[in-house]
């Protein structure tokens, strides 16, 4: 059995324990951005399963290879390159998931934010680790608030105003966040105070009973968007639930046992199960 | 009917193009960088035409087909025509040749490539026209070039050529080199291995307008597709915006 590892250098450390995990049973190829000389037209490739740790543009390229040469031999690549890049952007995963019928809080994407927001969190257009400045995001604002340029990722392609764009999201007040992590269709619910009130979010993440309306828009929202493995955020505002955020490369380590739960749902599907 | 035009420009092919649709009594609203809010206030309009290929018009064209507004050329294949690191997995679809790229970190690539694997050509992940091309001769043009990663492709040595098509009518172009399709061109008649190409160019991505760069490669005289786009300017293409006007409307009506 073998498994190929899609990542970069500031994951490595990161899937460790997932590496140890999967050795007990399987060989694991680490294919490591920073590393990675990719020859569109000479790669070939003989694992399994394919795990995608990271959002970078050669880690994506090499994603989308594993797919082509994987799809005659039924080899999946978890998360493939297309779901992935739709996490990434954040306008993109708010209106998939919005059109599954998801409720996700009003957005977007402007020089400006719109006036109808009496408050509002600005957000980074693209999530890359790269792009997070974190000097000036999460900004939260009320009307007339003026957010600093901040630089977006290549794709959005040069020029200053192209910085002076932000995703704009109306504020939801709520008391809690919640997190939903999924492997295939197996969920795991946790609750904590919202990370603008405290940064240090494992110090009040506590584990919560399955909330049957998280579930179904988790189930959604990942069906929506090609996800296999995710967390998700929401939040809660006048008792009604609003997914907030999508990560396509959650740290699974944060949950007991994260990294057996994360490697036999991959072994699964390398075995040609685990499918939905 | 209101009709967004997403452009950059509102010269040429645009002025054209909405006049001949003003004339049919539309209302056209260009909307470029400056004038740009992707919201839910899109619902207003009938119909959504992507003339430039920029990701924030994308994020726009996606929205929009999600409200159920007909959008002409569709968001998805207007985003992967215009990237290059997805276009040539329709293009393998489409049974056409592309050139082999390389992509790498900095210090990868220069560990791995050779002197022999010049000349290559430095383009960026999103076409931005023949602005943000470098012609590389050897490993040393490198150094010095503060990039996260490099796209790097194989340079195709051959004639160059710029291929308009609109349904099944197609022209063809003789171009400079590394040049837009603005600059001064030859007609040359399509060959029929360039008609096949643009035909199953256009069953793989079903589009009904578009362009393909194409290079008649020197040694092999095989054809080499470098760049695709979904809305050129149509520059040498006279009744072009007339004719793709008639188009956007024909889509609408079909789907409605």
């Amino acid at each position: 059995m073998k498994v190929g590892i899609i990542t970069n250098a500031y994951e490595v450390p990161r899937i460790r324990s997932l590496v140890d995990y999967l050795e007990r049973t399987a060989k694991v190829k680490l294919y490591v951005e920073e590393d990675i000389f990719l020859d569109f037209q000479g790669v070939n490739f003989d694992e399994n399963v394919f795990f995608t740790k990271g959002k970078g543009y050669v880690l994506l390229t090499l994603a989308r290879l594993a797919e082509e040469y994987g799809k005659p031999r039924g080899i999946i690549v978890v998360n493939d390159a297309r779901s992935v890049w739709i996490a990434m952007h954040r306008l993109m995963h708010f209106n998939i998931a919005r059109n599954a019928g998801v409720r996700v809080p009003d957005f977007a994407l402007a020089r400006e934010a719109p006036t109808s927001f009496d408050k509002f969190i600005a957000k980074n257009i693209i999530d890359q680790n790269h792009l997070r400045d974190l000097n000036v995001l999460p900004f939260v604002g009320g009307a007339g608030s003026k957010v600093p340029d901040i630089k977006t990722g290549e794709e959005a392609g040069v020029g200053s105003i192209i910085n002076e764009f932000h995703l704009y999201q109306r504020f939801v007040e709520s008391e809690y966040e919640y997190k939903v992590y999924g492997f295939g269709p197996r969920l795991f619910f946790y609750r904590q105070t919202p990370v603008l009130e405290n940064p240090n979010k494992m110090e009040t993440r506590v584990p919560i009973d399955e909330i049957p309306e998280l579930r179904q828009m988790a189930l959604l929202a990942m069906k929506a968007t090609g996800l296999r493995v995710t967390s998700m955020d929401f939040l809660c505002e006048n008792g009604k639930f609003y997914l907030t955020d999508i990560n396509a490369i959650p740290n699974f380590n944060y949950m007991p046992n994260g990294p057996e739960i994360l490697g036999n749902y991959l072994l699964d599907i390398a075995k040609g199960g685990g499918v939905e | 009917m209101n009709i967004a035009v997403y452009t950059k420009k509102e010269k040429g092919f645009f002025e054209h193009f909405r006049a001949d649709l003003e004339k049919k009594d539309h209302h056209v609203i260009p909307i470029n960088l400056l004038s740009l809010t992707v919201d839910d206030k899109i619902r207003k309009y009938d119909l959504v035409i992507l003339k430039s290929k920029k990701l924030f018009f994308i994020y726009a064209g996606y929205l929009a087909q999600s409200m159920g507004i007909p959008v002409i050329p569709e968001p998805d294949i207007t985003h992967k025509v215009s990237n290059r690191i997805q276009f040539p997995f329709i293009a393998r679809i489409a049974g056409i040749r592309t050139p082999n790229f390389y992509m790498g970190f900095p210090e990868t690539i220069r560990k791995t490539l050779s002197e022999t694997d010049f000349p290559l050509m430095l383009k960026g992940i999103v076409g931005t026209g023949s602005r943000d091309i470098k012609f590389l001769r050897s490993i040393d043009e490198i150094a010095g070039m503060n990039k996260r990663f490099y796209y790097l492709e194989q340079y195709i040595s051959g004639l160059h050529l710029i291929c308009y098509f609109i349904e099944n009518d197609i022209m063809v172009f003789e171009k400079e080199p590394f040049k837009n399709e603005h600059f001064p061109v030859r007609f040359n008649s399509p060959e029929k291995d360039i008609s096949d190409a643009v035909k199953r160019w256009r069953d793989a991505t079903g589009l009904q307008f578009g362009h393909l760069d194409l290079v008649r490669e020197n040694s092999t005289g095989e054809l080499v597709l470098v760049d695709p786009g979904a809305f050129p300017q149509f520059t040498h293409w006279p009744g072009a915006p007339e004719r793709i006007a008639d188009i956007c409307m024909e889509y609408h009506s079909s789907f409605i």
